[in-house]
């Protein structure tokens, strides 16, 4: 069931007033792993800019760079082509490694709408942790209605489930904050879907050695049809772009995102 | 100049040798608190000064300094060193170890919660092993003397310390208003720190200069980061004269020359410390500082993410680590400490509420502490209830039941609760400074001692012999 696809992540961020002594910090190379094999890809940015790679501590590809210049735009183009659906879960050779992936984060600390949701959907029959985590995630799925602009970027798990709305950052920082209430090491995946719109969000829990990922937004197995990007604990450990100016008045950011299966010749 | 001994600086010894006693202390005592005044005159004038934030506004006080010196003898101080070293020691083992093969976890001596729920760790720490393997360049470690007259230790400090330039300026200036005071008893000279801390600085430096990052002068520490920069010959800088580039870390100067940097000693949070990796709010920071250490570039003193080894649940586990990484008895004891995660604690600790010291392991700066003898009935009721709904969050502790120390409080002598922050600076291996921060509540019916809080400070006097 593997499968190719294209995509293209374009980052557009424009300032009121130009911007000088820019740094950014960008994850927006997909990693190769059991489960993607990356083709090709490339990551330009304007105005034009050397960047330097490094890894974070959670095996993220990071581009960073300090852009002295004054500019009235940035712009991050992220393109290439991902070998998809490879396998079934990525095998961890070391579980203990991931602890922290067990424990609340910033975005997931539990709060009393969480406790109750998690009392609510206990269920003490016997089944494997990526069994339960789907019984979890439909939970969270029939608790939150999709709603875009009515959360951002700082809401936190409990704030979004008071609200019972929200978007897909949103019902993955749910799905972990109740995966770890149960002890189940989860840990949140950014990343891009098919079909035209902005980033993606999703969880992965580990399950008898393997990573799986789960889809809550969309209540699918993560397979030939994501592109991951990067991981941490929750969506604080692993923005895909983050940066920090001077100068620069009001600024516009917009992110567009495609991706699209590659036909088979 | 009888019972001159008995009333020197109401400490149990004398510092003078036998045979000089009957000169009497008093002398030297009266001449160092008629010379307090001005020695706080001075004080004032330097800017030696602490800021606290009360009610969200902030507000810089003069810390108020007490002629009356804490006293160490010497073989006391041996046990304080030989017990602080290996404590430093075992806790830089503990940081290397979390936050790389995590051996201590796998082997069950330290349970996981206690190590990822502390607000203290960072998962962007993960795999980084500094320069020279030092975390806890700069350690303050808090100790009370008991009235058994054994030293317990209250706290570690390994996050950006504050406070040893009190003792260092304040030294200075009594040896100057009171010269005959430091010839005639056998202090050990504390004018050292400044070299111990270059060594230090050096040692973890990756090549280049080494600077001292200062938020700016709204910090509670601004005079020490000032004073400590210019005892190090260090350039003060701020964020902004730091610029990160592909191969590392630059200082800009005026001119816009460009100066490689090996070594930051940051007296800036970790929260603060890079917007790009950190609270992306920050505007002391440095953007890209993080990756740049994460590389090896350049070295930060104390490295980031050493929270997790301060913070007051996993205090509870530091004579364990003593065990488990040196394999060595813990020389200094803990206060007895009770952590209500295990049941058998959470037990003790519901039956003895009256007796014990209550702290929330996230506050810090004498914040967050309730005595159980001061609840009233409902506070207890509230507290239980949150003690069972969040366990892990607490810890419990025996009052200790401290020697005051004496100061001078206008003009009449009264004894006070004191505690006092030793220095463990570590480059190739822990070294003590043979001084300390003796702080002093002002307040008689207080037992938290903290500058945070208002309190003052006093010398330390570590006999040579």
């Amino acid at each position: 069931m593997a499968e190719t696809l294209c995509y293209a992540y374009e980052l557009n961020l424009r300032f009121s007033r130009p911007a000088h002594d820019h740094s950014y910090l960008l994850r927006l190379s997909p990693p190769s792993n059991e489960g993607q094999q990356v083709l090709e890809q490339r990551l330009e940015l304007s105005p034009s800019h050397q960047g330097a790679e490094t890894a974070d501590a959670f095996g993220n590809r990071c581009l960073y760079g300090h852009i002295v210049r004054s500019h009235q735009q940035f712009q991050a183009v992220a393109t290439g082509r991902v070998r998809t659906g490879l396998s079934d879960g990525v095998a961890e050779p070391d579980p203990v490694r991931w602890g922290m992936m067990r424990s609340p984060s910033p975005y997931t600390r539990p709060g009393p709408h969480l406790l109750a949701l998690s009392r609510r959907l206990a269920d003490d029959r016997d089944r494997s942790p990526l069994e339960r985590a789907w019984a979890l995630a439909q939970g969270v799925h029939s608790e939150l209605t999709y709603c875009p602009r009515v959360t951002d970027t700082r809401t936190t798990a409990e704030e979004a489930l008071a609200l019972g709305e929200g978007v897909c950052q949103d019902y993955a920082h749910i799905l972990l904050a109740l995966c770890r209430l149960e002890g189940i090491p989860a840990r949140y995946a950014a990343g891009m879907l098919v079909g035209e719109g902005a980033s993606h969000a999703w969880v992965e829990v580990l399950s008898q050695g393997r990573w799986y990922g789960l889809d809550p937004t969309n209540l699918l197995p993560v397979r030939e049809q994501h592109i991951l990007l990067a991981r941490g604990r929750d969506c604080g450990d692993c923005p895909l772009n983050r940066g920090s100016f001077l100068g620069g008045g009001d600024q516009l950011q917009t992110v567009r995102v495609s991706v699209h299966p590659v036909t088979a010749p | 100049m009888q019972g001159a001994f008995v009333s020197f600086l109401g400490q149990r010894v004398s510092p003078l040798p036998p045979a000089e006693r009957e000169k009497g202390d008093s002398m030297y005592e009266m001449d160092l608190i008629e010379r307090a005044n001005s020695v706080n005159e001075l004080l004032a004038r330097y800017g030696v000064k602490f800021g606290i934030y009360k009610n969200g506004t902030f507000k810089e006080q003069l810390f108020p300094f007490d002629a009356i010196p804490r006293v160490i003898p010497a073989d006391e101080f041996d046990l304080l060193d030989r017990g602080l070293r290996q404590r430093v020691k075992a806790l830089n083992l503990f940081l290397e170890d979390i936050y790389n093969e995590k051996k201590i976890v796998r082997d069950r001596v330290v349970p996981e919660e206690f190590i990822y729920a502390s607000s203290g760790y960072l998962p962007q720490c993960e795999g980084i092993r500094p320069s020279g393997g030092v975390f806890s360049h700069i350690s303050g470690i808090d100790l009370v003397l008991g009235k058994d007259g054994s030293w317990y230790i209250l706290e570690d400090n390994l996050r950006v310390p504050s406070g040893a330039s009190y003792p260092l300026i304040v030294r200075d200036l009594c040896r100057r208003s009171s010269p005959r005071t430091f010839q005639e008893f056998h202090i050990e000279d504390n004018r050292n720190y400044a070299q111990l801390l270059r060594h230090t600085m050096d040692y973890a430096n990756v090549g280049g200069l080494t600077v001292v990052l200062t938020p700016g002068r709204y910090n509670a520490a601004y005079f020490e980061h000032s004073y400590l920069a210019e005892q190090t010959h260090s350039p003060l800088v701020s964020g902004q004269d730091l610029v990160v580039e592909e191969d590392g870390v630059y200082l800009l100067d005026y001119t816009g020359k460009k100066e490689r940097v090996g070594a930051v000693y940051r007296r800036i949070s970790d929260d603060f410390l890079d917007p790009l990796s950190f609270r992306p709010e920050s505007l002391i920071g440095v953007p890209g500082l993080f990756q740049a250490y994460r590389k090896g570039q350049v070295a930060i003193l104390n490295a980031p993410g050493n929270g997790v080894a301060d913070d007051k649940g996993i205090y509870y586990f530091v004579p364990k680590m003593i065990q488990y990484y040196l394999g060595e008895q813990p020389i200094l004891s803990n206060a007895p400490t009770y952590l209500p995660f295990y049941e058998e604690d959470m037990k003790y600790v519901l039956e003895h509420l009256d007796t014990l010291v209550l702290k929330d392991v996230a506050e810090a700066g004498g914040y967050g502490v309730v005595f159980g003898s001061k609840m009233s009935a409902r506070q207890k009721e509230d507290f239980v209830a949150l003690l069972k709904a969040e366990p892990r969050r607490f810890i419990a502790q025996e009052v200790i039941d401290f020697q005051d120390l004496d100061i001078m409080d206008n003009g009449v002598r009264v004894p006070r609760k004191a505690d006092l922050r030793v220095f463990v600076l570590s480059a190739e291996e822990p070294v003590v400074w043979k001084s300390g921060l003796t702080r002093f509540s002002r307040n008689p019916d207080s037992f938290i001692v903290n500058s945070s809080q208002g309190g003052g400070f006093k010398d330390t006097w570590v006999l040579s012999r």
